[in-house]
């Protein structure tokens, strides 16, 4: 297993309502909806080892079909949506810079629920 | 409203260079997971949980003969005994076993790198001795997993010296179509994770060794409950391994190595793996009553130790040692001890009780015996790690008489991580009689040995991300270069959208919580510790250095930390005391915080709310600071290229304190954050904390 990547492929990354409450962003739809997220899949989801070396070497539909699967782990189990109050494009943003000053072994997830976390308070 | 008229100090004149941190937000991801009973089950003998069990004496292993004290106080590990040895005969773990038994005898051992050595007197030694020949007669497996699926309630694996890599279970698929995906488990909006049965059918496909501690039932809610209290009645099986007793028969624990790594780098128990065959080292599942003793755990993916929904743990003598993500982790478990620990190498943290069981502030009669504390860390080195502890919802956890040195931060807990993470929100955490120093280890340089998973401050003792009624006294610290302490507010309606997972129970301690969304950083006192002291006769032990570490000379008997306590005195959270501390000249008045909540900003040494000595908690509210909370919004982001006035500063080595380098940091920081209350920025920032605030009953 070490040093395998693996793409994901159970997440689907059709730009749903979800996604687009949540303020999705980038590339076209059609793009998006044919993306899948990066990062080692592992019990049905990327979101426990995808970190920013896998990041880096992502396309920018992949990004945002990684921010996707993120945020349905990241939100209540008990949430009937994965509408969360970090827009898409903000995390994007935040990993974008985060992954270029930052070590890869960064989780993205760990990174996520702490912007996430602190989004209403974002005035920029 | 308008905070900007809000007084707020220059909180940085006392803050050392001190950007924020949002930094303990740590979180884990798992199926949705229930709090066991608290009640011991009595379907088994000795009853099961209820309790931290107690561990049966090696010896009694080869003699069968149980103590009076054994048989009255029901140990786990009373049953059947399995040896795992290795070599034909044993004749491996044999020779293993001789040599470092003679060694122990003669040089003696560090069970723990700050503590002396430990020598066998030539009674134990012969002992031991005889004991391990006894034990490699019995021997009759070779793979640990094998010994405990043979094994059932009340059983014990004893394993000899060795190297245990378990070349099956590494052979098993990840993803293993049986499992994947036919049994993962949904939560409310379709997301998946790996059930309790996929587990237990798939045991290797994450796990390099598992401990199934009940059968399988039937399935889980189709829904998560919002109760957690109590596995669902509808998945929960019998105990099929409960009271299970694991442990070495070596004179330390690196003589018996339960290995999930490969293609390490350098030799002995601290090389560090290149490669991770497993997630997991050793899963205990459900498994109540479970006892491990005397072995390392090392090389994960993930984790060294993984224990969820479990009553009931003991954790002794026992090294976790290059797990990628926490050397120990323990979720939704009650009744949980772990002493005599050492644990280095993780990326997150080395020890991480999680979702703790609400057995504090917020207490209901689900816990009969409450407030009482669910989880002990005693008597541990944590150290060179991203950290040393973490534990989002940490309820009730207790960390004391522990050495935390060499990591980015020492300790952090938090309620950032509320989604998956039942207790909202975190409280009554306890940290006392701890020596917690020179945390000043920057794994996010590009050389760093550790590669850390997660984001926390460089040169840190503590962080409160959103804690209640915490209690930190009696401890050292001193030569953490940024921060002593940090303590600072979640509002609710930042845990998560959502709102956190789970019900809230009354007794949190916030004012009008949880009607009025800030329901955290209330009711913390730190007292009676020493900070930038060093106690008499200490030094540093010798193993800081085996990493780059920046560390004070040894010697001195004072050692600052940048700043002894920041707080960021959220606006309303209320109670927050800190009395009868002293600094590093032996006297209170040398002891530096980051202001008064709001009055007399910036001048030196900035003491914080003290509250009549701990007497009047209610003398202590916070009146709010936008600079603070700009620089923890900043510091929530990660690592990036400064962007502003208050560029957060928490991914490199801080300076020394007291150096000329600090003082230049503070001017920059004390200006940086003046020219920031003038901005539109702040003016921003001011209306969304004010709206947050709105009934809380403080007025600016």
């Amino acid at each position: 297993m070490s040093g395998r990547r693996i793409r994901g492929a159970l997440v689907p990354v059709a730009a749903t309502a979800a996604a687009l409450a949540a303020g999705c962003g980038g590339g076209d739809g059609a793009s998006r909806a044919a993306a899948l997220p990066v990062g080692d899949l592992s019990g049905g989801s990327v979101a426990t080892f995808v970190d920013c070396g896998d990041w880096r070497g992502a396309s920018r539909d992949e990004r945002y079909a990684t921010i996707e699967a993120l945020r349905g782990r990241l939100t209540p189990e008990l949430s009937k949506t994965n509408a969360s109050p970090l827009a898409d494009d903000r995390a994007y943003e935040v990993f974008q810079a985060a992954c270029a000053h930052g070590p890869e072994s960064l989780r993205l997830y760990k990174l996520y629920v702490r912007v996430q976390g602190f989004a209403p308070l974002m005035t920029g | 409203m308008d905070l900007r008229g809000i007084r707020w100090k220059v909180a940085l004149a006392g803050a050392a260079l001190g950007l924020v941190v949002p930094g303990a937000a740590l979180a884990h991801l798992e199926r949705p997971s229930y709090w066991p009973d608290p009640a011991p089950d009595t379907s088994v003998r000795p009853a099961a949980g209820g309790r931290v069990p107690l561990a049966s004496p090696l010896r009694t292993a080869v003699t069968g003969k149980r103590t009076r004290r054994q048989s009255r106080s029901g140990r786990a590990g009373t049953g059947d005994v399995r040896v795992v040895c290795q070599g034909r005969g044993g004749a491996r773990s044999m020779r293993l076993a001789e040599a470092s038994i003679r060694r122990a005898r003669t040089r003696g051992y560090r069970l723990r790198p700050s503590q002396p050595t430990t020598r066998l007197s030539a009674r134990q030694a012969r002992e031991l001795l005889e004991i391990n020949r006894r034990l490699r007669a019995k021997c009759r497996y070779h793979s640990v997993q094998e010994a405990i699926d043979a094994s059932g309630n009340n059983d014990r694996v004893v394993i000899m010296p060795g190297t245990y890599t378990e070349p099956e279970s590494r052979k098993q698929p990840e993803n293993d179509p049986r499992c994947n995906p036919s049994l993962l488990q949904k939560d409310a909006s379709g997301d998946q994770a790996p059930s309790y049965a996929y587990q237990v059918t798939c045991p290797h496909d994450q796990n390099l060794i598992y401990v199934q501690g009940r059968a399988l039932k039937g399935e889980p809610l189709a829904e998560p409950r919002t109760d957690r209290r109590g596995i669902p009645a509808q998945e929960l099986g019998r105990c099929v391994r409960c009271n299970l007793q694991i442990e070495g028969s070596g004179a330390k624990p690196e003589d018996v190595i339960l290995d999930a790594g490969s293609d390490y780098e350098g030799s002995g128990p601290e090389a560090s793996p290149g490669g991770h065959a497993k997630h997991v080292v050793l899963r205990a599942d459900r498994a109540d009553g479970f006892v491990g003793r005397n072995f390392l755990m090392r090389g994960a993916r993930e984790h060294g130790f993984y224990t969820e929904e479990t009553d009931g743990t003991l954790l002794d003598r026992v090294k976790f040692f290059w797990n990628a993500d926490y050397g120990h982790l323990a979720f939704t478990s009650d009744h949980q001890r772990v002493q005599n620990c050492d644990g280095m190498g993780a990326g997150d943290a080395v020890v991480y009780p999680g979702a703790a069981p609400e057995t504090g502030s917020q207490s209901t009669d689900f816990y009969p015996d409450a407030p009482r504390m669910n989880t002990v860390i005693t008597r541990c080195d944590l150290r060179h790690s991203t950290l040393g502890f973490s534990g989002s919802m940490g309820n009730a956890v207790r960390i004391t008489d522990n050495h935390i040195y060499g990591n980015a931060t020492g300790i952090a807990s938090d309620t950032l991580s509320s989604a998956g993470h039942p207790g909202f929100p975190s409280d009554s955490s306890r940290i006392d009689n701890n020596y917690i120093y020179a945390n000043n280890f920057n794994v996010y340089d590009p050389g760093s040995p550790v590669k850390p998973l997660v984001t926390v401050p460089v040169g840190a003792g503590v962080i409160y991300a959103g804690m209640n009624d915490a209690r930190v006294h009696d401890n050292w610290f001193f030569d953490n270069w940024r921060f002593g302490t940090l303590l600072f507010a979640v509002p609710d309606a930042l845990t998560s959208y959502g709102g956190p997972e789970g019900d809230v129970f009354p007794g949190v301690r916030c004012a009008g919580a949880p009607v009025v969304p800030l329901s955290t950083s209330c009711g913390n006192h730190y007292f009676r510790n020493r900070v930038g002291q060093v106690p008499k006769g200490f030094e540093f032990p010798e193993i800081l250095d085996r990493y780059p570490v920046p560390h004070s000379k040894a010697g001195a008997r004072a050692m600052p930390n940048g700043t002894d306590f920041w707080w960021d005195e959220f606006l309303s959270n209320r109670e927050n005391c800190w009395y009868g501390n002293r600094g590093p000249d032996g006297t209170a008045q040398s002891v530096t915080g980051s202001g008064e909540a709001g009055a007399f900003p910036g001048l030196p040494p900035n003491p914080l709310p003290d509250c009549a000595d701990g007497r009047t908690p209610s003398l202590s509210i916070g009146l709010g600071d936008l600079a603070k909370e700009a620089y923890l919004v900043e510091c929530a982001q990660g690592p990036k290229a400064p962007t502003g006035p208050i560029a957060c500063d928490w991914y490199s080595a801080p300076p020394r304190p007291g150096s000329a380098e600090q003082a230049a940091l503070r001017r920059r920081y004390e200006a940086a954050s003046t020219a920031f209350l003038a901005t539109p920025a702040a003016d921003a920032l001011g209306k969304l904390v004010g709206d947050l605030a709105k009934g809380a009953g403080v007025t600016p």
